[in-house]
């Protein structure tokens, strides 16, 4: 008797244990599955996510970063864990692959690659086999033309600024982007290596310290330091300066005569990921021509995808920060990769300048 | 030759030698009596000094153990590859070291030596003016790299800085836990050091100097690394004794 009461007692707990797992895998057929995406803050449309979850009950969550060097103290600190995706800039491509963290581009590739310009992936030719490119755009500087004196037209202006705006300028905590501007500002190529060179920019950084407010990148809603009046002018890629005009129309936006730099922004895909293939459709999903061209302008900015381009207003194709014209383009330039000792030393140099600010 | 001189003659080596003794015996008593006190004053400043000396030591030291355990600087010494050590590890490494300096302001460069004296990462104060990040031609670097101490300080003329500083470095051995256990043995990787300013220590120096009528000077070691592994107030004398 004992010995069947075991056996019926084994048969129902096995019963059970299998019905909770049933139940785990199977009981909310619509829950949507989750994606990770670490992204900018503000650098997403919310309505193509949301159409994204009605066509493939997949939602999307994401964690914001403020900066390219805070993203990769955030991927370093979990090894490349935790994510599905990401939007990384180019130079850092190469070390994420380097690290194993990235997926390959899935083969045959997704249908809507074939819409993105050749020569946004020829620009970086190391991207290919990892790294879908999104977008493009410039750095430049965002300023209030009701709370400055003369309007910024170069990086001079902003690196050797006028007393009036001592703790009025807003940085950025990427070196290479601070050190490079600093570097066109002085007449030099922002891919420089020159020790001396280097030397200057960073000598023209710290000159600068007692009129910088923040190092951090700007927020782009109702409560940003531009909006506020705390920051005069800051350092600011494109769309986002766009973005920030909707509040407040003094907002100007300039590409300083120098020259800038032109950017490229990338989604990969993590090689720690469980849910590859969905987020490969994710990406597929925003290299719709149309919902490509819809993203571009909710962000203002340039989209690689060729084919979208149909797809924008005239008035948007026009608007110069967002296509600058050749001539600016010209004088700018791509970050190339540099050699790691000569990043170590930008590096040496800058961080300590971002590191040692007190707000 | 009259009686009377002949007495004085006497008379006169009888008193005033015994005088003469005595004044020997009481000067030679009262020189040894100050030699000893004054020996005991300069043992009691150099156990001071000693003191002092070895308590900066110790705590460097101990503050290198405790950054040589941060999971970022063991990531960082771990990435052979330098392109992602530079753009993914490097900024939370000089976060550290930029805490450690503002906690202890009297180390005033904190860095990472690879094995072949290159700085790999460096933070220093901004009185620190670094002339070179290749230390491998120094002979205090090929000293420490001959070294199989864990260990290692020395005291040196720092051009960096323009005075004499400390140098104390730890060797970190680490093994990477990731590789398999046949290939996963400790190695050194580089060496994380303090260069530790003479100022706040030189203060307490000079007070103890002053105190007990000493002349300190400050004098460049013998170019060796000087192991502190067994670090005891018996050797820590003698380290200041050498200095002073």
């Amino acid at each position: 008797m004992p010995r069947i009461l075991l056996v019926l007692l084994t048969i129902l707990a096995s019963y059970t244990s299998s019905l909770t797992f049933a139940k785990e895998q199977f009981q909310h057929p619509n829950t949507p599955k989750k994606l990770v995406l670490l992204n900018w803050d503000d650098y997403m449309d919310p309505e193509l996510l949301q159409q994204f979850e009605q066509l493939h009950n997949i939602q999307i969550q994401q964690i914001y970063f403020e900066s390219d060097d805070t993203r990769n103290s955030i991927l370093a600190a979990s090894d490349g864990q935790g994510y599905d995706l990401a939007i990384v800039n180019e130079a850092m491509i190469e070390s994420y692959n380097d690290r194993g963290w990235l997926a390959s581009l899935p083969q045959p590739r997704p249908d809507n690659f074939q819409h993105i310009d050749p020569k946004w992936v020829e620009a970086y030719p190391n991207t290919t086999n990892n790294a879908v490119a999104l977008f493009w755009g410039t750095l430049g500087i965002a300023y209030r033309s009701d709370l400055v004196s003369q309007p910024f037209t170069q990086w001079s202006h902003f690196f050797t600024p006028d007393k009036s705006l001592t703790k009025r300028l807003g940085l950025m905590n990427s070196s290479r982007e601070v050190m490079g501007m600093a570097l066109k500002s002085l007449g030099y190529s922002i891919n420089s290596t020159n020790i001396s060179q280097l030397t200057k920019a960073a000598a023209l950084l710290k000159q600068q310290h007692p009129f910088v407010k923040s190092y951090r990148y700007l927020s782009l809603d109702e409560s940003s330091d531009l909006l506020s009046g705390e920051i005069f002018a800051s350092m600011m890629y494109g769309g986002d300066a766009l973005m920030l005009q909707e509040f407040n129309d003094n907002i100007q936006y300039v590409i300083p005569e120098e020259g800038t730099n032109i950017w490229i922004d990338y989604l990969v895909v993590f090689s720690a990921s469980q849910k590859q293939d969905m987020a490969w459709q994710f990406i597929n999903f925003l290299h719709e021509p149309k919902r490509a061209a819809s993203l571009s302008q909710y962000l203002y900015t340039a989209t690689t995808n060729k084919t979208a381009k149909k797809h924008l207003p005239e008035h948007f194709l026009n608007n110069r920060t967002i296509y600058p014209p050749k001539e600016i383009l010209k004088k700018s330039e791509y970050f190339n990769n540099i050699s790691p000792r000569a990043l170590n030393k930008i590096n040496t140099l800058f961080l300590p300048v971002f590191l040692s600010h007190t707000e | 030759m009259k009686i009377q001189h002949t007495f004085t003659l006497l008379i006169i080596p009888l008193i005033v030698a015994p005088l003469l003794l005595l004044g020997w015996n009481a000067y030679q008593h009262l020189y040894n009596s100050s030699q000893i006190k004054a020996f005991a004053s300069v043992n009691g400043a150099l156990d001071q000094l000693a003191h002092v000396f070895n308590r900066e030591i110790l705590q460097a030291r101990a503050n290198l153990d405790l950054l040589a355990t941060d999971i970022t600087v063991i990531q960082y010494a771990l990435t052979e590859d330098e392109l992602s050590r530079y753009s993914i590890y490097q900024r939370g490494v000089l976060e550290r070291f930029r805490n450690y300096q503002q906690a202890f302001p009297q180390y005033q460069e904190i860095r990472f030596l690879l094995t072949d004296g290159y700085e790999d990462a460096y933070w220093a104060s901004e009185a620190v003016n670094n002339q070179s990040d290749e230390e491998g031609d120094n002979p205090w670097f090929q000293a420490m790299a001959l070294s199989d101490e864990p260990y290692f300080f020395t005291v040196i003329y720092s051009p960096d800085t323009g005075s004499h500083v400390i140098y104390i470095f730890k060797a970190l051995h680490i093994a990477n836990q990731a590789l398999s256990e046949e290939t996963n043995q400790p190695r050194l990787r580089g060496y994380l050091g303090l260069t530790v300013s003479f100022s706040p220590l030189g203060k307490q120096l000079h007070d103890i100097a002053e105190t007990n009528n000493l002349f300190i000077t400050a004098l460049t070691l013998p170019l060796s690394a000087t192991s502190i592994t067994e670090l005891t107030p018996d050797s820590a004398t003698a380290i200041v004794t050498s200095k002073t």
